[in-house]
This record gives C-alpha cells, sequence and structure tokens, in this order.
C-alpha cells in the first residue's frame, strides 16, 4: 500500500527534458527593391524558440506559463500537445511521448486555444459537445454526469440551446471550457483563455479552473498575459523568456527573491512631522495614513513596526507586497542583461 | 505619400515577395495557354481558317485569353465579403478614406505587380514557345491598351457590385464563383462569339459580358476592323458608365445600412 | 476485435458529422442553391466548348464529338465522387495554415479521416446527376454495350480515377503546408486536371503526353479507359488492356501520397501562434 502510493507520487504527470525548437524563419527585406532581391535569394534566420527547458509537473498542480511575447510558451505548450516536434529534448505525458503515441495521449487531454474555436459557428452549442462525445468515445453516464458539472461550474445549460455565432465572447468561451472537459481529461491545457473578456467572464473562467482543479483532480497548465489571473490561480509559475526557463517556483518565493523591496502602510494616531529610521524612507504622507519603503533584506517588517512604534502612536499597519506585474517587468528584466 | 499610392505600393511589394505564388501561377498560365492553344492547333488540323479567322490568330487568341485572366486580379468582391464576415466593415467604414477607392488602389496595385511578375514574363514564354502567336501594328497595341483598361473597368465595376450585395444578402455563398463563372462563358474567353450562330451573336451585343474579353482580344488579332474598334471601345465605354452609377448607388445605400454580424 | 471496435467508433463520429454538416447547410439555402448551379453551369460549358469546335471543324483528332463527350463525362464521374467524400482535401494547405490541422492532432481520430469524413458533402450527390446524365447519353451515342465486363471495368475505372485525384491533390496540399504558400497549387492542381481530362491527350505534343502518362498519370483517369473502350489507338500504346491499369495506378499513387502525407506532417511546423 505504502509502495504504491509512494509511486504515485514519484511519477510526475508531466516530464520535459532539454527541449529545444528551432524554426528557419525567411527574412524579408524593406522596400521594393529589397522584395525583388527576396525574389532571388533569399536569406534564413534560424530561431531557437525554445532552448533547453526542462520541467515536472505533478498531477493537480496548476500552473503558469508566463513570459514576453516571443518567449516560447506557446511553442512549448504545443510541444506537450504533440503538434509539434522537439528539434531535441523530449516531453512526456503520463509516461507517454505525445509525437509517438498521439492518439493515446489525446484521448486525455483537454485543449483550449483563447483566439480559434472548435464549435460549429451556426449550429447551436450542444452539438458540438455530442461530436465531441463520439469522437471521445465518452460513454452516456460520464457524459451526462459532465454535462451537468459543467452546468454547475459554469451554467452551461442556459446556453446550449444557442447557436455558436449568436453567443457573446465570454459565452462562447464558457462553451469551449466546457467542451474541452466532456472527455474529463487528466490534463487541461489553456493557451490565453480570458484575452478579451469583460471582468465576469475572467471571473467565471478562474472560479471554473480552480473547480475542476478541486473537483476532478485536473492538472491545469495555463499560459497568460493577465497576471491578475496567475496571482489568483498559479501556485506554481514558470517564467519564459528567450526560450528558457527563468523562473520555476510559487508566486511569492518569485516575489522575494525578485524584489525584496516592500511598502509599509501606517495609520497613526497623531500626526507627526518627523517620521526617520535609517532603514526605511517615508515614500508618502496623506493625513495620518504614511507609505513608508525598506528592504526585507536589510529589515524585517516585524523590526521596523517595533521600531516605529517605540517614537510614533501607530493605530493600524498593513505591509503593502509589490505589484505583481512590477515583479513580472523584473523578472522579465533579469535576462535581458 | 498620398494613402491610396501607398496601398497600391504595399500590394505589389506583397505580390513580388510571394515567391512561390509567383512561380505557380507562372506555370498555371503555362498550363492553360498550352492547353488551348495545342486545343485550337488540333481543332484547325490542316484548316487555314474558320468562321473567318486563322488558325494563327486564333491561337494568339487563346494565348493572350489566359494572360489577360492573369492580370485582371480583382479582390474587392472578397475584401467586403470578408469584412463584412469579421464584422470589421463598421471600423473600415469610420476611415478617413473612401474603402472603395482603396480596395481599388489594391487591386490596381494587384494588376501591375500581376503585369511585371506574371503576364509579362508568361506573355515571353509564349511568344518563344508558339511560333504562332503574333504582334500587330502599333495602332492596335494602343487601342488593345485603351480597350483592357475599359474591360478591367466593367470588370471591376461589376464584382465591386457583387461584393456589396454582401450587405443585403448576409452571406455571398458562391455567388460571387456563379458570377466568375457566367462570365467566363459569356465573356467569350474561352470560345469567340463569332463561331457562334448569328442569332447568338446578337444576344451576346447586347450583353456587357463579350465587351470584357473578346473585344480587346479581337483588337489584337487584327479580326475587328479599326473602326468597329472604335465602335466598341464606346460600347465598353457606356457599361463602365452604367455600372459606375449602380455601384455608387449601392454604395450609397450600403452604409445606411450597416449591419454588424457576430459577436 | 479491435479492427471491429475501431470501425464502429469511427462510423458514430463519421455519422455525427454528417448530420451536423447537412444541419449546417441547411442554414444557409442560398449558399446551397449556389452550388446547384455552378457545377452544372461548368460541366455544360465545356460540353459545349467541345460541341462549338466540333460543329466549325468537324473533328478533333479523330475523335468525333459524342467520344470527347464520353471521355470527359468518364471523368465527371470520378470528380464527382471526389466532390462529395473528399472535397476537404482540397484545403487541405489552408487548414495546416490556419491551424485547423492542429487542432486535428489533439483528437484522438487519425488525421486522414477526420480530412476526409468531416465535411461530407450532400450538394455534390446532386451534382453526380447531371454527371451521371451525360454520360449516360454519351453512351448511347457510342453505342457502348452494357455488358457484365464493360461495367467492371467502368466501376473500376472510376474507383482509380477517385484515388488518382485524391491522389494528386493530397501530394499538392503536402507541398503547400510545407512550404507555406497559400493555396494557389490547389487551383493549378484542378487546371491540370480539367485540361488532361476535357480532352483526349492526343492533341498534345508527344512530352506532354509522356508526362501525362509516365510521370502524372493523369491520362489514366478517362483517356486511356476511354481509348479502350472506344477501341482508339491513340497515346501509347500499353500492353495489358487499359482498365487495369488505371485502378492499379491509382491504388500506387494513393500510397506514395498517404506516406509522402505523413512525412509531411511528421516535419510539419506550426505556423507561429
Amino acid at each position: 500500500m505504502k509502495a504504491q502510493a509512494r509511486e504515485v507520487i514519484l511519477m510526475p504527470l508531466i516530464e520535459a527534458e532539454n527541449l529545444v525548437k528551432v524554426f528557419k524563419v525567411a527574412k524579408r527585406k524593406q522596400g521594393l527593391t529589397g522584395a525583388v532581391i527576396n525574389l532571388f535569394h533569399p536569406e534564413y534566420m534560424i530561431i531557437r524558440a525554445v532552448d533547453g527547458i526542462s520541467f515536472t509537473i505533478d498531477k493537480g498542480e496548476i500552473v503558469g506559463f508566463i513570459g514576453p511575447n516571443g518567449a516560447g510558451k506557446s511553442t512549448t505548450i504545443k510541444m506537450m500537445c504533440g503538434i509539434l516536434n522537439p528539434t531535441s529534448g523530449w516531453v512526456k505525458i503520463n509516461g507517454l511521448s505525445p509525437q509517438k503515441n498521439r492518439k493515446a495521449v489525446v484521448s486525455k487531454l483537454g485543449v483550449v486555444f483563447g483566439q480559434r474555436t472548435q464549435l460549429y459557428w451556426d449550429l447551436r452549442l450542444g452539438e458540438s459537445f455530442e461530436l465531441a462525445k463520439r469522437i471521445y468515445k465518452v460513454d452516456n453516464e460520464v457524459y451526462n454526469m459532465n454535462l451537468k458539472a459543467m452546468d454547475d461550474i459554469l451554467k452551461i445549460g442556459e446556453l446550449i440551446d444557442i447557436p455558436v455565432r449568436q453567443l457573446s465572447l465570454g459565452q462562447r468561451m464558457r462553451g469551449e471550457l466546457a467542451m474541452a472537459m466532456i472527455h474529463s481529461p487528466s490534463v487541461l491545457f489553456l493557451d490565453e483563455p480570458s484575452i478579451g473578456l469583460d471582468a465576469e467572464a475572467k471571473y467565471a473562467v478562474r472560479e471554473f479552473i480552480k473547480s475542476i482543479n478541486e473537483k476532478m483532480g485536473t492538472t491545469v497548465i495555463l499560459t497568460t498575459h493577465d497576471l491578475n489571473e496567475v496571482e489568483q490561480l498559479c501556485r506554481r509559475l514558470i517564467v519564459l523568456n528567450k526560450g528558457r526557463i527563468i523562473e520555476d517556483a510559487s508566486l511569492s518565493v518569485i516575489t522575494d527573491k525578485i524584489i525584496s523591496r516592500r511598502i509599509l502602510i501606517i495609520d497613526l494616531d497623531e500626526d507627526v512631522n518627523d517620521i526617520d529610521h535609517p532603514a526605511a524612507q517615508v515614500v508618502k504622507k496623506e493625513g495620518l495614513r504614511v507609505w513608508m519603503q525598506f528592504q526585507r533584506s536589510k529589515i524585517t517588517a516585524a523590526q521596523l513596526v517595533s521600531d516605529l512604534s517605540r517614537k510614533l502612536k501607530i493605530r493600524d499597519i498593513s505591509i503593502q507586497e509589490p505589484d505583481i506585474e512590477e515583479v513580472i517587468r523584473e523578472v522579465y528584466k533579469g535576462t535581458a542583461q | 505619400m498620398h494613402p491610396y499610392g501607398y496601398i497600391s505600393k504595399m500590394k505589389i511589394i506583397s505580390v513580388l515577395t510571394y515567391r512561390l505564388d509567383v512561380l505557380i501561377s507562372f506555370v498555371s498560365n503555362a498550363v492553360m495557354m498550352f492547353a488551348m492553344a495545342f486545343l485550337w492547333k488540333s481543332a484547325y488540323g490542316a484548316a487555314e481558317t474558320a468562321a473567318g479567322v486563322s488558325s494563327r490568330q486564333m491561337i494568339t487568341y487563346a494565348v493572350l485569353s489566359v494572360l489577360l485572366s492573369a492580370f485582371f486580379q480583382i479582390n474587392v468582391e472578397n475584401n467586403i465579403n470578408h469584412k463584412i464576415q469579421e464584422g470589421l466593415i463598421a471600423v473600415e467604414l469610420c476611415k478617413p478614406v473612401n474603402l472603395l477607392m482603396c480596395y481599388l488602389a489594391e487591386d490596381i496595385g494587384n494588376v501591375i505587380g500581376s503585369l511585371l511578375v506574371k503576364a509579362i514574363p508568361s506573355y515571353l514564354f509564349a511568344l518563344l514557345l508558339f511560333r504562332e502567336v503574333f504582334t500587330p501594328d502599333l495602332t492596335r497595341i494602343i487601342l488593345f491598351v485603351v480597350s483592357c483598361i475599359l474591360s478591367y473597368g466593367i470588370l471591376w465595376t461589376l464584382s465591386a457590385i457583387t461584393g456589396l450585395s454582401v450587405f443585403w444578402f448576409i452571406n455571398l455563398g458562391h455567388l460571387g464563383t456563379v458570377k466568375d463563372g457566367i462570365v467566363r462563358i459569356l465573356s467569350g474567353s474561352l470560345v469567340p462569339f463569332w463561331f457562334f450562330p448569328s442569332y447568338i451573336q446578337k444576344v451576346s451585343g447586347w450583353l456587357p459580358f463579350q465587351y470584357t474579353y473578346q473585344t480587346p482580344l479581337g483588337i489584337y488579332i487584327g479580326q475587328t476592323a479599326i473602326k468597329q474598334a472604335f465602335r466598341d471601345l464606346a460600347v465598353q465605354a457606356v457599361w463602365m458608365l452604367i455600372f459606375s452609377a449602380v455601384l455608387y448607388k449601392l454604395w450609397e445605400k450600403a452604409k445606411n445600412k450597416v449591419v454588424i454580424q457576430g459577436g | 476485435m479491435r479492427a471491429l471496435a475501431l470501425i464502429r467508433h469511427y462510423c458514430s463520429v463519421a455519422i455525427c458529422c454528417a448530420r451536423l454538416t447537412i444541419q449546417e447547410q441547411l442554414e444557409y439555402p442560398f449558399l446551397a442553391i449556389c452550388w446547384f448551379f455552378i457545377i452544372p453551369i461548368e460541366y455544360l460549358t465545356s460540353v459545349g466548348l467541345l460541341k462549338v469546335i466540333i460543329n466549325t471543324f468537324n473533328n478533333l483528332e479523330g475523335w468525333s464529338f459524342p467520344q470527347l463527350t464520353f471521355a470527359y463525362s468518364l471523368a465527371l464521374l470520378s470528380r464527382g465522387v471526389v466532390d462529395v467524400f473528399f472535397i476537404q482535401l482540397l484545403y487541405l494547405g489552408d487548414m495546416v495554415l490556419y491551424g485547423e490541422l492542429d487542432r486535428m492532432m489533439l483528437r484522438p481520430l487519425s488525421v486522414f479521416f477526420q480530412f476526409t469524413a468531416q465535411n461530407i458533402n450532400f450538394i455534390g450527390l446532386v451534382n453526380m446527376i447531371p454527371a451521371i446524365v451525360i454520360f449516360l447519353y454519351s453512351c448511347k451515342e457510342v453505342s457502348f454495350l452494357w455488358t457484365a465486363a464493360n461495367i467492371a471495368k467502368i466501376i473500376l475505372t472510376v474507383i482509380g480515377g477517385v484515388l488518382i485525384r485524391i491522389s494528386f491533390f493530397m501530394i499538392i496540399g503536402t507541398v503547400c503546408f510545407w512550404t507555406k504558400s497559400n493555396n494557389q497549387g490547389v487551383e493549378l492542381g484542378i487546371k491540370l486536371l480539367e485540361r488532361s481530362t476535357m480532352y483526349p491527350l492526343s492533341i498534345y505534343p508527344f512530352f506532354i503526353q509522356f508526362i501525362l502518362t509516365f510521370i502524372l498519370p493523369l491520362g489514366f483517369i478517362c483517356f486511356y479507359p476511354s481509348c479502350e473502350f472506344l477501341n482508339k489507338n491513340d497515346g501509347f500504346v500499353i500492353p495489358l488492356g487499359l482498365s487495369i491499369w488505371t485502378p492499379a495506378i491509382g491504388v500506387l499513387l494513393f500510397y506514395i501520397a498517404q506516406r509522402f502525407l505523413k512525412y509531411g506532417l511528421k516535419h510539419y511546423e506550426s505556423t507561429g501562434s
């Protein structure tokens, strides 16, 4: 029993080892003369879209792949799905290679690409589900159970009879997410799922991801530019830039590592003119509220509060973590050096 | 640079950039020219003339017909259809340029690009391979060029009208293809109407289509007398004016009725 | 047993797709109606062209009008079948470029199957009617003998023609997505097919006949089988009775095209996000 349990934990769901993907892109020259020259003497650029990345993802994780445009996120996801062949290195899902055992791997994957739809445009939403049911050989019981689950989580029941072309973007996304879950995949890949969605729809997507992860144990891999989403959902972040993994840890770990700067917000009982501390500076003051910036590497928040409270009458404090956008920007910048 | 001129220039560049496209067009034209030229050559067999046209003239006709279709590039219909399908037409109408003029500029750019890259090499190729193809005197060439411009005008306005019909039909479907098919047959591009019984020729004379291909080609191969040529050019101009007027009216109507499709 | 389950799986998907496609096409009746006209117009135009030529010149390389029509309509039969079941293959290049192929690779079904079963063109079925009508008419005119052997030969020829056509489009489509060009090659392919089936190959000079017989065997779609049925000796004299060659070449070409496509897919590179 114990040995079995250990095995279940030991084998990660997704493994990638030294993945590399190289593209050959034709260089386009400027202007009319350039275009003529290009006709006879084309030049190529070698692009290392993915330059040796390795990681493992365990069952039940929610992992966010983030990085600036062109960092290699989509390319990596495509290699994991089996759509793209790595130039070198390998990736395995459940011990199987998506390139060599495409059908077996793919039958357990759910994929949603934000921009393109896989729904039948002119027919009601339900028809697309029926097709998915047959393609993935989902039996009736499981199908109905999943549909009900999707109704609970996404309220898909109210959309199921509407033709896809009449759905709003947010509704369509719900439809796509539901369709991706019809066959109870063990891994769900989401490529920019909240693009163009309003706040309410984004919230629905987030709740959906949390639900399927908690209730169905689905592992979720998400690429996104929406850092709010990242903050709320991803316990783990893989940050890519220029085809390499820059960071692979939880958000708090990354934040601590990158930006040690914090802001301490103090609400005073009594206004004071002169607030001075060797390890912190006042960056803003509004009435009785003071913002003080300090370095966590030089002094802890607790120590600072303790120091200040000796001189000042403090009514309330809070600590402002750096904005995640700032953190990520620093992460990206770090690699540009 | 004037925005319309810029659009044309960009289109020329994009035509030149797709090397494989260029090659395929060239091969495509060559295939059609071969097929039609050999068809007529075989058909004539030993006969010198038929229906008042010599074998040599007919082969020139066929070859040139393929070239004309290669550089009568018209995309306005698809452009309009596309933009409507994607719900972008409202956005396009907000721009401070006349939308139709933009499409015209783009198509003209396409024509010039095609001329440089596809039509002229193809014609030189044809001259080399078919000893029967000839070049007429200067007057005819000038008349031919003028006639081609008018033909293009007729075809372009017709396409634009078809494209605009999307505003009322939502989905163009294959109306464009049907229209193209009809035009192709009735324009005399495959077989000029001289081979048909006279009652068919009479009917065709009243329709605009034969004036798109048969007229310029007839002038080129010397089948049409110069006097007749001028008359034909006049008819072409009239048809072009008629279609332009219809187009203008439709355009005004369409702008008033912007229907947005999709989400 | 596994094979049976597999077939059942594919059948259920195909039936569902067909049902959905029909529903889709019913959403836009105007579109469907257009198609009803385009194809017959095209067929009749080609036949009309032949008639005009014959009327003026009496014959074309020794082929009379009924004989020409026979050959052409024989090609139309295989074309009709392709239009009904395999029309998606014409869009192979485009599908790849727009990421449709990605989507197909994400499903636990054979990609080839998805291309063919996804869009059964039931309008194409209706369009087979003019093809069959023209064929039967020309059969009557050439006094075609409806013996069992002849019928079998016709069926084999049509099957072979279908295989040759789809192999041809598979190869073109593979080249299209490999070179990342748009679908221009398909139009060229269509033109080639038309030009080699509309007229007898004997109108073309020797080297073109050679190409269309041995290198790109489009001549076997209708020319050579027609030669046999009409007792003509045009083109290259090929032993063993021509009607056996068409299906044989079809199978061979299909095998080559399938391997080529698989190879192309393996080295397929996605065109970016």
